[in-house]
């Protein structure tokens, strides 16, 4: 266990911009403790593959016990990455017997073989596609016919291909996968024009086999979507994400403005580029000319606030997705938030009693709470 | 974790030139890595293998099919040995890579 340092910290952010324009000079570690404390700082930000290849080049020096340290870690990061990728060719195949399935490949794989200059720059820990809403449920069968368990039950019926951003799912080799509906949670993952992903898909070649993920415009805002709406504080491996889109000659910032009033997203777009831009450092001056002039209304900035302080729990920012909804699926939605099933509720070790207590203690004032 | 090396060294023992007309590519499903100079591969069986040296660079100039001739041809422009390009020397590591199931060649003896 190792415990905040920050100048440990400091040089693990240096490290998430590595290699990007306008990146500060890595330094090295004072001393060999210092040394083992960024591998293990790296690796608990997946920025093993940054490290590696920067101590291969002569750009951070480590002592020897370092270098071990690292050696294996980022070796067992690529084989548990190459086990999560054969799985994914073979869930495709079943995908492929059970009739299709209309997915991209998001996030992890996708980012590694697309956007890094080599795949082992980038590693990742389960999978996440996105599956399209109507072949959701049977994405779901498909992979518990094959023995994979989804931690909790469905909320209500059809809950999942009608409302959730996503279905988490967990084989008995330990592989996660993660069926997005969307991409993100609340109003702003209902406010995603899901069929212009598919649309606008580009691919990748996995062991022979061409897969489909999102375009490069639909991975930037994924990646701004990711890294302000994933996590109350974002990590810094999809800061390096995005810092990586925003600093690309290939992604014009005026054809992801278009795409991102589509989604009507500016708000999630100006807080992941500002914050971006300010942690690592790096050189996008057109992005950040937009960042520092762009006018965001104070409405739009609660939405994101909320909703990123909340984030996947059921609550008030999943309430604020009830306006973006069709009249008709408003109460079927409230219905699912406000009265889970006995399934669900059973699957989280909840009563129904629980759960009304659990409310009625968040709307007592703090020294009234039952302790 | 086993781990299958395969690398520089390995000889095959039966020579056959008509290979060299025959186009190599990757077998299907499998999935790899560079990692410290070395390549992690992952296929349909579940072995974990890696590649080094000349075997690994081969491996590499396969994302396309290639003769043995254009083989060579990508190796050189990699910047290999001479030595590395030489055509008994690459006909003989793609066979070990054949005979490891790693690449294919239809038409040929043994593929």
């Amino acid at each position: 266990m190792t415990t905040f340092d920050p100048e440990i910290e400091s040089r693990v952010v240096d490290l998430a911009a590595w290699s990007l324009p306008g990146a500060r000079p890595l330094r090295s570690p004072v001393d060999a403790d210092h040394a083992n404390a960024l591998v293990q700082r790296a690796d608990a930000h997946r920025l093993l593959g940054p490290l590696a290849v920067a101590v291969q080049q002569g750009e951070v020096h480590l002592p020897d016990e370092a270098l071990d340290l690292l050696a294996a870690r980022h070796e067992a990061a690529m084989w548990w990455c190459l086990v999560l990728e054969r799985r994914l060719l073979e869930v495709r195949a079943l995908f492929e017997a059970a009739g299709g399935v209309d997915h991209l490949v998001i996030k992890g794989s996708a980012i590694a073989h697309l956007d890094e200059g080599d795949p082992s720059l980038r590693s990742f820990a389960d999978l996440d596609l996105l599956v399209r809403a109507e072949h959701l449920e049977r994405a779901v069968a498909v992979l518990a016919a094959d023995g994979a368990e989804r931690p909790w039950a469905e909320r209500r019926p059809h809950y999942d291909r009608r409302f959730a951003k996503s279905v988490t799912l967990a084989g008995p080799d330990g592989v996660e996968f993660d069926l997005h509906r969307s991409l993100c949670d609340g109003a702003h993952g209902f406010r995603i024009p899901l069929d212009r992903l598919f649309a606008d898909q580009v691919s990748f070649v996995l062991g022979g086999v061409e897969v489909g993920a999102l375009s490069g415009t639909h991975r930037l805002l994924h990646a701004a979507y990711h890294a302000v709406l994933g996590s109350p504080a974002p990590k810094l491996m999809s800061l390096r994400d995005l810092g990586g889109y925003l600093t690309r000659d290939d992604l014009p910032i005026d054809e992801i403005l278009a795409e991102v009033a589509c989604w009507r997203g500016e708000a999630v777009l100006a807080v992941a580029v500002r914050e971006t831009l300010d942690v690592l450092g790096v050189s996008a001056p057109a992005w950040r000319r937009w960042a520092d002039e762009v006018e965001i209304p104070v409405g739009e900035l609660v939405i994101v606030d909320r909703q990123r302080a909340e984030g996947s729990t059921p609550g008030r920012a999943k309430l604020d997705g009830l306006p973006e909804l069709p009249w008709r699926d408003r109460v079927a939605y409230t219905f699912a938030l406000t009265v889970p099933s006995r399934a669900h509720l059973r699957s989280r070790g909840l009563g129904p009693v629980d759960i009304y207590a659990r409310r009625l203690r968040q709307r007592l004032p703090r020294r009234a709470r039952p302790t | 974790m086993p781990v299958r090396c395969v690398g520089e060294g390995n000889q095959v023992t039966a020579s056959d030139p008509g290979r060299t007309r025959h186009t190599h590519h990757r077998a299907d499903g499998y999935v790899s890595r560079w990692v410290d100079g070395r390549l992690l591969l992952l296929g349909p069986d579940g072995v974990h293998r890696q590649l080094a040296g000349s075997a690994a660079a081969m491996w590499s100039v396969l994302d396309q099919p290639g003769t043995v001739t254009q083989v060579r041809d990508r190796l050189a422009a990699l910047g290999a040995a001479p030595a590395a390009t030489a055509p008994a020397f690459v006909a003989e590591a793609l066979a070990a890579l054949r005979a490891e199931g790693l690449v294919v060649a239809p038409g040929s003896r043994g593929s």
